[in-house]
């Protein structure tokens, strides 16, 4: 059977979608041809704390495809919208590749302006205002937000890190920010979280 | 050229007034039924309108309990420049 690109990768779609949904696949889909040009690797949604597993595809070295994973207990071969830009914003020409820091006069600066520096120098700038902050007003001044997706051993370290290390309570995950209001939004939407 | 498969969960028995809904969001088509209120939509892009968009229009028909996606691929990120 003979077919154009397109037509190939929308059977691969609908093929897809048939089997995250436990649909029969049609025909079509049963005869189409396995899509050698794309190399699919498992890798982790990085969105949120759900943790969906996805299936990238990589051509030419580059990513250009993404699915849900069909064996993932978690989603079960599908995505949310978010998954639909997994792809895309690894190319986004706004993506940030490098720290900013504000700066004035060649200095940091709070009113200062946006600035491209090395990583070293942002890592130095921040150990050097938390040691301030820690030295002036004490724990209570500093705090870390952690990712949705730590694994346990790394909360673990960062717990020990904030509570045993710097006695300092204000250690908070992303989950402060996302969860807090999808909270709010079920509260209303269904009067219970 | 982008391509997206979505899977819509709605009550069955809007299966038809669904159906048509899709067929008039940008790029989007019903490539599968299952009767039971569940359906595969396949969008693609062209020209004046956003998929993104689309995706979203999909989601928005009164009906429609959850479009998750299933796939989607799109080879603008091929090329750095036009990324």
């Amino acid at each position: 059977m003979s077919m154009d690109r397109r037509e190939f990768l929308k059977i691969q779609a609908v093929a897809a979608a048939a089997t995250s949904a436990g649909l029969s696949l049609p025909a079509l889909v049963a005869a189409a041809p396995a899509d050698r040009s794309i190399r699919w690797d498992k890798i982790p949604c990085r969105f949120c704390g759900t943790g969906c597993s996805v299936l990238a595809g990589v051509q030419n070295g580059r990513l250009v495809a993404t699915q849900g994973d069909p064996d993932s207990p978690v989603n079960r071969g599908l995505n949310c919208i978010k998954g639909y830009f997994l792809s895309k914003i690894m190319y986004g020409k706004d993506r940030l590749t490098q720290p900013l820091l504000r700066k004035k006069d060649g200095k940091y600066d709070k009113e200062g302006d946006f600035t491209l520096v090395s990583w070293d120098e942002a890592f130095d700038i921040m150990a050097e205002k938390w040691k301030e902050a820690l030295k002036t007003d004490g724990p209570a001044s500093i705090a870390m937000f952690g990712s949705g997706q730590w694994t346990i051993w790394e909360g673990y370290a960062a717990a020990k890190l904030m509570k045993a290390g710097f006695r300092s309570n204000n250690l908070d995950p992303n989950a402060r920010h996302c969860m807090a209001s999808a909270v709010v939004g079920f509260m209303r939407a269904f009067g219970i979280d | 050229m982008k391509i997206v498969s979505l899977v819509l969960k709605f009550p069955p028995c809007h299966a038809h007034e669904v159906g048509k809904s899709v067929e008039a969001v940008p790029g989007a088509s019903v490539a599968a039924n299952g009767d039971d209120g569940r359906m595969i939509v396949l969008l693609e892009d062209g020209p004046g309108y956003a998929v993104s968009d689309s995706i979203l229009k999909v989601h928005q028909i009164p009906q429609v309990m959850s479009a998750t996606l299933a796939y989607e691929y799109s080879d603008e990120t091929l090329n750095p420049e036009e990324a």
